[in-house]
């Protein structure tokens, strides 16, 4: 077998582990850390490139992949999704450009065009439906603290409480009560929604 | 619409990157990971300046910064705090005061003389470093280079006089498979008689990798070094013993941890040429939460053994870095040992702190370490010792910080008095400083070698050397930058 092919059959039960034993593994193999890569940087990307949009997104996914790599042997190996780690590596890097999000969501409350997202509908009327609400919306995450936006945005893209308190290093009690907070700063900006029930309003 | 829901409906309409774009991502990420310095500690995975995974072939920096730059570390190699710091390079380098680069081992063979061997940075592959301590200075040794090599760095050195080294370490030949595997990894040798370097041409196994971190000189006619050689994948790694027989280099047999898919030797010891011992790790396959655990293997002239060591209680990994011994019945070990993260503690993951195991002629114990105050991140990475009531050992304390954010180091130095192990004060030029290996002539002359660097730019250590005086631990100055 060619050194190539061997070291390429090196690789063949990446797919198969789980985060930690992937991690455990690159302390030795650094390559396997490309399998890492592949599980978790397009939802990483996401991530980012809704906070500080899609340009973004490219150079601090990278950097978010460094620093796991040069964490790697850090890395709680009895956690088998590395989710929350990479998120939280992430999230540390955006708040370096704290000021770079806030200019990102204001440009999206001040123009209504979201560089970050899809176009949503080919109406006129429900794409200028779709504007006013990102500009509402954008606007009041804007208004947000740091750490508040941190939870709020870690929660609405898909992490869980526990998830996200891992990920910011926080209490999950912590994460609990500056959702709160939060989700009441963005409900009073977009009008006095319930953000505890979906599709209800507060006042009823 | 409640205002989550908008959220969740904001975070998803992100549509998922461009394949072509994320590619190009990965291909950075990688390429950064393959060229960056590689520091090549025995194994500091758990220390933020030289977290290094042994590992034959490639070796890898735990500090790979993402995307560093230069201009930082230039700004402090070049203020007030100034340190040994000289290239040993393959082509001339017009400044050899500010040199990017760190120390990884050190011998004395007498008061007036040091060599330390090392990598240097410069843009691009790192290169081997050695440096020469002539009793007043530290001067720029230069040495041959492999041929079309990517990089070249040496791990190990051992000086039996001041005409007669042995220097050891890997080089990689360059390259143009992807980046993703690595190239083809093969030990490098290098000699001194007194006048010029040269490299000894010397075995190599039928695999991928190979590479010698560690050589211990018993006289011009004996050495021993020790590494590994196995796949690139980092797995199927076995020891590497290989043997300096007078006129040749020999590959000597070596025994593996039964189970083991990886084990490395990162250090050697000889008491005499029929007595050594050499300490490293192995690594247990499909048990992530159970990882390195210690190697001690002797050698009684004939043969190469597993001998037994005690494994620290409740510890997820454990791993020594370093041995020394004075004779056969006293020879000490250092390392790091690993402990879960506490609950709630989730900034620092593991904790680590420092391992020092005791050889007394028929069984290996733990000593009691200590460790620095604060979240613990520690680890011994050398050590020296001149009798059975003089030791000292070198590495680092590490700082524990929240993802995301830069780790930070102090030099760490403790001492054995014959009765307990007490941390000696150290300078540590920056926030990130380390020491790799430490060489003694005396009780009152030690030379430890490591590397110091800026928390934002880590991927850009300068070279580090301190001075035991018997009084105090000290900077040492280099020439270059006088």
């Amino acid at each position: 077998m060619s050194d190539t092919a061997r070291q390429a059959a090196g690789h063949a039960g990446a797919d198969a582990d789980d985060d930690a034993t992937l991690i455990a593994r690159s302390l030795h193999a650094p390559e396997c850390f490309g399998a890492l890569f592949d599980r978790h940087a397009p939802a990483i990307s996401r991530y980012i490139a809704r906070r500080l949009g899609p340009d973004a997104a490219d150079d601090l996914v990278a950097e978010t992949f460094l620093v796991a790599f040069a964490r790697r042997g850090r890395y709680d190996a009895a956690r088998a999704d590395a989710r929350p780690w990479l998120y939280g590596i992430a999230t540390r890097l955006i708040g370096r450009r704290r000021r770079d999000e806030v200019r990102f969501f204001c440009a999206i409350a001040r123009t209504g065009v979201d560089p970050a997202a899809e176009p949503v509908a080919d109406q006129v009327t429900d794409r200028i439906a779709a504007q006013a609400a990102s500009r509402e919306l954008a606007a009041a995450v804007a208004g947000l603290s740091q750490a508040q936006r941190d939870v709020l945005l870690l929660v609405a893209s898909g992490l869980g409480y526990e998830e996200a308190a891992l990920a910011l290093g926080v209490p999950a009690g912590t994460v609990s009560s500056r959702l709160v907070r939060a989700r009441r700063k963005v409900r009073e900006a977009l009008g006095g929604q319930d953000p505890t029930r979906p599709g209800r309003d507060s006042q009823e | 619409m409640n205002e989550m829901k908008q959220l969740e409906d904001m975070c998803g309409a992100v549509p998922p990157p461009d394949p072509r774009r994320l590619a190009g991502t990965r291909a950075r990420v990688l390429t950064a990971i393959a060229e960056g310095p590689r520091p090549a500690s025995r194994d500091a995975r758990g220390w933020p300046w030289l977290a290094t995974p042994a590992k034959p072939g490639r070796r890898w920096p735990g500090w790979v910064a993402p995307l560093a730059a230069a201009a930082a570390v230039a700004a402090v190699i070049a203020g007030a705090l100034t340190v040994s710091s000289a290239i040993h390079r393959h082509r001339a380098s017009p400044q050899a005061s500010r040199t990017r680069g760190i120390l990884i081992g050190v011998s004395c063979p007498g008061p007036s003389r040091c060599v330390a061997v090392g990598e240097y940075y410069q843009p691009g592959p790192p290169n081997a470093l050695i440096e020469r301590w002539d009793g007043y200075r530290w001067s720029i040794m230069r040495g041959p280079a492999p041929p079309a090599h990517a990089h070249a760095d040496l791990h190990g050195i051992s000086c039996t006089s001041a005409s007669e080294c042995t220097a050891v370490g890997s080089w990689t030949r360059n390259s143009r498979q992807p980046a993703t595997l690595p190239p083809p990894t093969r030990t490098l040798v290098e000699h001194w008689n007194g006048s010029a370097w040269s490299i000894v041409k010397g075995p190599n196994l039928p695999v991928p990798s190979s590479s010698l971190s560690a050589v211990a000189c018993t006289g011009t006619s004996g050495c021993v070094a020790v590494g590994a050689s196995g796949n690139s994948d980092g797995l199927h790694v076995r020891t590497l013993v290989e043997r300096w027989n007078g006129s040749q280099w020999v590959i000597v047999k070596s025994p593996d941890p039964a189970g083991a898919i990886y084990s490395f030797l990162s250090s050697i010891s000889c008491a005499s040429a029929w007595d050594c011992v050499a300490v490293g790790e192995y690594f247990l396959g499909g048990h992530p939460q159970v990882q390195n655990r210690v190697l001690i293997e002797h050698w009684n002239g004939f043969t190469w053994k597993v001998v037994a060591s005690p494994e620290p209680p409740g510890s997820i990994a454990s791993y020594l870095s370093a041995v020394s011994c004075t004779v056969e019945s006293n020879c000490v070990a250092v390392g790091t040992k690993r402990y879960p993260h506490r609950k709630g503690d989730f900034y620092g993951g593991p904790r680590e702190y420092t391992l020092i195991e005791h050889w007394n002629g028929s069984s290996w114990a733990i000593v009691r370490s200590l460790n620095p105050p604060g979240p613990p991140a520690d680890g011994l990475t050398g050590v020296a010792c001149m009798s059975a009531a003089d030791c000292t050992a070198v590495g680092a304390g590490g700082r524990l910080t929240p993802p995301g954010s830069a780790d930070g180091a102090s030099t760490l130095v403790e001492h054995w008095n014959g009765s307990a192990w007490s941390i000696v004060r150290s300078p540590s030029p920056s926030a990130n400083s380390g020491l790799s290996r430490v060489s003694c002539t005396s009780a009152a002359d030690c030379t430890a070698v490591g590397g110091f660097g800026d928390l934002d730019n880590p991927q850009s250590p300068s070279t580090l050397v301190e001075h035991w005086n018997g009084s105090a631990w000290s900077l040492v100055t280099p020439a270059a930058s006088k």
